[in-house]
């Protein structure tokens, strides 16, 4: 076939604006009308097509459930392969008092946790009533801290939302934790909430939890995850 | 003091224990911190009893200071 007729052919069958020569099959050449807007183009039977882009869906799964005693540090491991962390943390005590919840990724203990947030503290009496904010790069994620006297009903709560956590870059966070404690003899409850980045490069494969004084005595830890 | 370490291997299921030594770091972490809820605890202490010797001046009860204040 000379180029004359290959022009020629492609003028026959390209017919209208947006149209695409393809080959239906071999030395087959077809045309491809143009699709809707927002089209994407794909495959379909082995040619192209146009077709309307798959929204992307996100369903979470629990992947563990620990209980947090006897250890201070628990370490939920191999959980590679997910991208989006959701971890709860519901009534952990430690059995020594003004114990803190820190949470840190692939245990690492460098300083890679930048985080911008407030905290709350709402006592019984005005001068215990306060809110703060609070920023800074940390070597684990505070998550609230037992008051100076343990006991029924102290403890704590948290939870840590993670995206990005199958990239090998930076990956943010966002936290929300509450204890309730009792500084000489007034119970007071305090919050930390806010976001930071995990400035850490591998992807995630575990989490740890840590109680920076004592053993955990109590609690439970649980992992979702979404791909 | 022991550090006891556990881990969950979610997909194994496998529990594995280890207790070894708090490393200096940690060490001079957990002092610090003692320290800092030390002070506050004393801060605090220090705050009740102030507090408590003005409402004796005063003559009057936290709850009732806390009327003339409007507020909880």
């Amino acid at each position: 076939m000379t180029r004359s007729r290959d022009v020629a052919n492609i003028d026959g069958i390209l017919t209208a604006t947006g149209d695409t020569y393809y080959a239906s099959a071999a030395a087959t050449p077809a045309r491809l009308g143009i699709g809707s807007t927002g089209n994407v183009l794909t495959v379909a039977g082995g040619v192209p097509t146009w077709a309307t882009p798959a929204v992307p869906t996100k369903s979470y799964s629990l992947r563990s459930t620990t209980t947090l005693t006897g250890a201070s540090t628990i370490t939920v491991s191999s959980l590679g392969g997910y991208d989006n962390f959701l971890f709860l943390i519901s009534d952990w005590t430690s059995n020594t008092a003004s114990s803190q919840l820190q949470m840190r990724f692939n245990s690492d203990s460098g300083s890679n946790y930048t985080y911008n947030g407030f905290n709350t503290a709402l006592g019984a009496t005005y001068d215990r009533q306060s809110i703060n904010n609070m920023s800074g790069t940390q070597t684990y994620i505070t998550l609230g801290t037992l008051g100076t006297t343990t006991g029924a009903g102290l403890n704590g709560g948290a939870s840590v939302r993670l995206d990005g956590g199958n990239s090998t870059g930076f990956k943010s966070y966002t936290f929300f934790s509450g204890t309730l404690q009792d500084f000489t003899s007034s119970t007071m409850a305090r919050t930390n909430n806010g976001q930071g980045i995990y400035t850490g490069n591998a992807a995630l494969t575990s989490v740890s939890v840590i109680s920076s004084a004592g053993n955990f005595n109590g609690g439970t830890l649980r992992v979702y995850a979404a791909v | 003091m022991k550090i006891i370490e556990k881990e969950f291997n979610v997909i194994t299921g496998e529990e594995t224990i280890t207790e070894r030594d708090e490393t200096a770091a940690e060490v001079k972490a957990r002092l610090d911190r003692e320290a800092e809820i030390a002070a506050l605890t004393a801060a605090q202490a220090e705050t009740a009893a102030a507090r408590q010797a003005l409402l004796a001046r005063l003559g009057i009860t936290a709850e009732e200071a806390q009327l003339l204040l409007g507020g909880n």
